[in-house]
């Protein structure tokens, strides 16, 4: 009977949790490891390297995939119309496009020279100015709204939103030649514009201080006179982005509903169901009346924070911190385990995030029919039927001029016609018909007839193990045919043995993997400089290291979320009476952070995820449901790496802890840190945002050193939780949908709650341990040993090595320079 | 004893454990605990007293002390114990040393719980026994119902099979499980009682 009992489950688990042993590596002495000069983990020349650079810089930064249709057409970026006071009784309609112009051609002061370099005008803010008066479905605008988008010297595109030239007509689309008053020379033609990864990621304002570093994030255009090169801006985030007012002033708000819209206000075990009864009400109202449900989606978006994203497609306020995006070393591919592999990574992104009409693969008749144990089923928008949900999609859409637009848009969505979900370009993208997909036969019969099925074993090994997680949404990226015809990709897949249509993500995870955070240069960390060495020593000692170990600080595990089962699992659990058995305490202590995003991706980690090893990132079974049923999957985060939390506050993943100080730092770091005794900081970054949004030039900002010591003294996190449990986000209006909705929301009750990573120093604010463990953190950039005012090079200025090189510079890590040839290898013919 | 363990443990993160059973033959007290060797591998160390009635021959005795201590491997979802230990038989008065194997498997996405033991022990000498209990839970807060079945061979007494019904109950960190069944080789009714305290 025990044998019988026992052999599948022996067979089965083979998880492992080992990690890398960095041994004594010294970040004060020695250089991270450099990026390994290859390609989907197979070397390249170093021209080879310099011109896979340059794509993944592209496809970053302009994008491709045709996500322009969905972003022009059916969403209408800078679309949307306002309504102005004229007098008693009277409004009138202003269109936002001709306010962002008018703020363009603003930038340098100088009126009539928008195309003709704009006094090289530059901002990391782009303030769009509103007559007094001004409101948006009723709601007001603020005469300076501050949109947090970035625009490089003598630009005419903010970054991120990327121009797309076309041949079509229409009133949606862009047409710089005909924008008033701002100068001749203007560009011929029309575009349209796709949303790109760089809206995110990218910023000019390096230091996040609310001031442009740089005049631009090209390569090859530094900026004279800056601390930091173009490529600086390309992984720091965009910290005042406000994507709210981004879709809440678009032509088509309900593109955007069920992300950034919901029950404004519902926290606690009701916020799932008051998320159904929202999309519910969403979906009985937009019909008759798109007005009144438009307006009630722009008022969610408005309550997100400056700074956060919510992308948590569930009609509920989870919003989280635009990250920095450091990802060398760095596995799973996202932060709470969801996706292991890089590639897939990006497949999401591009699917779902900058496409919101690549959600249809979540509806009721597609993934709302993957019904889970101890998941809840239905919801949101699997509660959504198919085709209402694609209908709502466009029902504002600009481009939906009559009948006949809008059934092609709904078709399109569908695609039951082209066989590709959501309205990226079908030339370029495929769709994965194998067991756990949740694509409608009549979707993968028209894939099938236009050549767009994939299996998993086309992708060879890696498609073997990563399986149904290579098309969370049932389609997958493949090769783009423009940039295909203009770059080559296919060609240089087969001379360097890649999969083809897997380019495009490989490129671009060799730029992630590229970037180096930019060096902390403050006056506050040159004259902390002394205290950094025994900063590491308190770091170590206080147990810091190890989950944050080595260059890159992180072990790369994923650390359960919580002692609670019922948060870990999606439902309560009894022990066994065996009182040795502790599940998985081997990977550390809980996290207990923000439950939210570990919990929305429970689903995926315990059916569709692959175990991976720590070490390598690389998966040590096959993604499949009966093998995960069999293994015990972590609900939880990955460790967070550590460079460059200098210029990155607020922490945790939620963006959850913040302090800004309310006078000059100065260059004392202990007197600094002891502000907070003084009345001199806010806690919170509600009650920050709330001071920001009043005066946002450059306006109150979460402090690096104040937020990191409140990371770690306890006294200081109970005062920035608390201030997270306070209403401090105005609400603007009253609400159709809920009557009794609060006019004030708390940062925790939109998924901000800063608690957790219960790790704590004993020490005072400004005392010497906390100092001396600030000063190290600040010091976490792209080469810790070279400290500002200080003479010497700890790190060479090597920028990628050959594979061999590699290995000799951090044999700790075999991972990073394991062999990976033939992993992401096309099928044997 | 606490400290012994602790020295026998020898690591830094240790976790102490006192379990009591108590069924129709008798008490059975055990304090043990694991410390980390790796991260899929504890060390175990337990101290057990036995006293009663013999479960298997039906013999009485005083006390029947023994000392084990194992590895505990955490393979994925199948968490095993395995360990080899010795001590006094008082029913026997012959030295004894045993053997176990404890596997535990939980399913996260189910709600069940399997536990087996498997247990051989052997008064030098005089006689060999052999237990199986096994069991499958199925989990709901704070408790869990399931069935249990617990054949077992002595080389000289009957062997037993009791059959029935368990429930076991969470009280914070504790878990109190309770059995009630019908012993099909004895022809009459089996209960036990077990209770699992961290500290």
């Amino acid at each position: 009977m025990k044998r019988m009992l026992l052999l599948p489950f022996v067979l089965a688990a083979c998880a492992t949790s080992a990690t890398v042993d960095w041994g004594d590596f010294d970040v004060l002495s020695r250089p991270a490891c450099p990026p390994h000069r290859a390609l989907g983990g197979i070397p390249v020349s170093e021209a080879q390297y310099a011109t896979f650079l340059h794509w993944g810089e592209r496809f970053f930064r302009q994008g491709t995939y045709g996500s322009e249709r969905s972003v022009t057409d059916v969403m209408g970026v800078l679309g949307g119309t306002v309504q102005v006071d004229c007098g008693p009784e009277c409004s009138e309609d202003l269109a936002v496009l001709d306010v962002y112009v008018a703020a363009l051609d603003d930038l340098d002061g100088v009126a009539g020279n928008l195309f003709g370099g704009n006094g090289a005008g530059r901002t990391s803010d782009l303030v769009l100015r509103f007559p007094p008066g001004t409101t948006v479905y009723d709601l007001p605008v603020p005469e300076e709204l501050h949109t947090g988008l970035d625009v490089e010297a003598g630009g005419i595109w903010p970054l991120g939103l990327q121009p797309v030239p076309t041949e079509d007509e229409g009133d949606w689309l862009f047409e710089p030649s005909s924008w008033e008053g701002v100068g001749p020379g203007a560009p011929e033609g029309r575009f349209r514009a796709r949303l790109t990864c760089a809206a995110c990621h990218y910023s000019l304002d390096i230091d996040n201080d609310g001031v442009a570093d740089l005049d631009s994030a090209k390569r090859g255009e530094p900026t004279p006179g800056a601390d930091w090169p173009p490529s600086a801006a390309w992984g720091v985030g965009n910290q005042d982005l406000h994507f709210g007012w981004l879709f809440g002033l678009s032509a088509n708000p309900l593109m955007g509903a069920v992300v950034l819209a919901g029950d404004i206000g519902s926290d606690g075990p009701e916020k799932g169901a008051d998320a159904t009864r929202f999309t519910t009400w969403l979906e009985n109202t937009w019909e008759e009346e798109p007005d009144k449900a438009a307006r009630e989606v722009v008022r969610g978006m408005l309550v997100q924070p400056r700074g956060y994203a919510d992308v948590n497609s569930d009609a509920a306020f989870n919003t989280m911190q635009l990250p920095p995006l450091y990802t060398r070393h760095l596995w799973p591919a996202n932060v709470n385990g969801a996706i292991f592999d890089p590639v897939d990574r990006n497949n999401t992104v591009w699917s779902g995030a900058l496409d919101f009409t690549g959600l249809i693969g979540l509806c009721l008749q597609r993934g709302g029919q993957t019904q889970v144990p101890g998941e809840t089923t239905g919801g949101h928008i699997g509660a959504m039927d198919c085709e209402k949900f694609a209908r709502m999609m466009v029902a504002m859409a600009p481009s939906a001029k009559d009948d006949a637009a809008r059934e092609a848009l709904v078709t399109d969505i569908l695609g039951t016609e082209d066989g590709i979900p959501g309205m990226l370009g079908p030339e370029g993208i495929v769709v994965i018909p194998g067991p756990g997909t949740i694509l409608p036969e009549e979707v993968k019969d028209a894939a099938r007839a236009h050549g767009r099925l994939r299996e998993f074993e086309y992708y060879g090994k890696a498609g073997e193990s990563r399986r149904s997680s290579m098309a969370l949404l049932g389609y997958r990226l493949g090769l783009p045919p423009v940039e295909d015809a203009e770059l080559g990709l296919a060609d240089a897949a087969a001379e360097v043995g890649l999969q083809p249509e897997e380019m495009v993500s490989h490129t671009l995870n060799l730029m992630m993997d590229w970037i180096e955070p930019p060096a902390n240069e403050s006056a506050l960390l040159a004259a902390s400089a002394d205290l950094v060495a025994q900063g590491a020593e308190v770091f170590a000692d206080a147990g810091c290291a190890d989950c944050h170990s080595g260059p890159f600080f992180t072990d790369n595990r994923l650390i359960p979320l919580s002692e609670d089962a019922e948060l870990n699992f999606g439902e309560p659990r009894v022990a066994s009476t065996t009182g040795w058995r502790t599940p998985q305490r081997s990977l550390g202590p809980v996290i207990d952070t923000q439950p939210e995003r570990a919990a929305s991706a429970r689903k995926i980690r315990r059916f569709a995820s692959a175990p991976y090893d720590p070490r390598t990132g690389l998966p040590v079974g096959k993604a499949s449901p009966l093998g995960n049923l069999l293994r015990a999957q972590t609900v939880g985060y990955r460790t967070a790496p550590l460079r460059h939390v200098w210029a990155s506050a607020p922490y945790l993943h939620d963006g959850g802890v913040g302090v800004a100080s309310t006078v000059d730092p100065g260059t004392d770091l202990s007197a600094h840190l002891a502000r907070v005794s003084r009345g001199q900081a806010v806690h919170g970054m509600g009650q920050i945002l709330a001071v920001h949004e009043a005066d946002p030039t450059p306006g109150l900002r979460p402090d690096a050193a104040l937020s990191l010591q409140a990371l770690v003294l306890e006294g200081e996190r109970e005062r920035v939780i608390a201030a997270n449990q306070t209403a401090s986000i105005p609400v603007l209006g009253t609400s159709a949908f809920r009557t009794d909705q609060p006019s004030l929301v708390s940062m925790a009750s939109v998924g901000v709650g800063g608690k957790g990573h219960d790790f704590y120093l004993d020490d005072v604010p400004g005392g010497p341990d906390v100092t001396a463990l600030v000063a190290f953190l600040l010091a976490l950039d792209d080469c810790v040993g070279d400290l500002p005012g200080r003479s010497g090079d700890a790190c060479p200025d090597e920028y990628a090595v050959p594979a061999d090189q590699g290995l000799a510079m951090c044999p700790e890590t075999p991972g990073l320079y394991g062999d990976l040839s033939g992993w992401y290898a096309p099928e044997a013919p | 004893m606490i400290a012994l363990l602790i020295g026998l443990a020898g690591a830094s993160e240790l976790a102490p454990y006192a379990q009591i059973e108590v069924d129709t033959s008798g008490l059975h007290v055990a304090v043990a605990a694991t410390s980390v060797l790796s991260p899929e591998l504890y060390l175990f160390t337990g101290l057990t007293w036995q006293d009663g009635l013999d479960p298997l021959a039906s013999q009485t005795g005083v006390g029947r002390p023994h000392a084990d201590v194992g590895l505990v491997a955490e393979l994925g979802a199948l968490h095993v114990l395995t360990a080899v230990g010795a001590g006094w038989d008082g029913w026997e008065s012959a030295p004894f040393v045993m053997g176990r194997q404890h596997a535990v498997v939980e399913l996260p996405p189910l709600p069940l719980l399997i536990e087996n033991r498997f247990q051989i022990e052997a008064s030098l000498g005089q006689r060999v026994d052999v237990e199986n209990r096994s069991m499958v839970l199925y989990r709901m807060h704070p408790v869990a119902l399931g069935v249990q079945v617990e054949p077992a061979w002595t080389s000289n007494a009957d062997p037993r099979t009791p059959l029935g019904a368990r429930a076991n109950i969470e009280a914070g960190p504790a878990t109190l499980g309770l059995f009630a069944g019908w012993d099909i080789a004895q022809g009459q009714p089996a209960a036990r009682f077990t209770g699992v305290v961290p500290f």
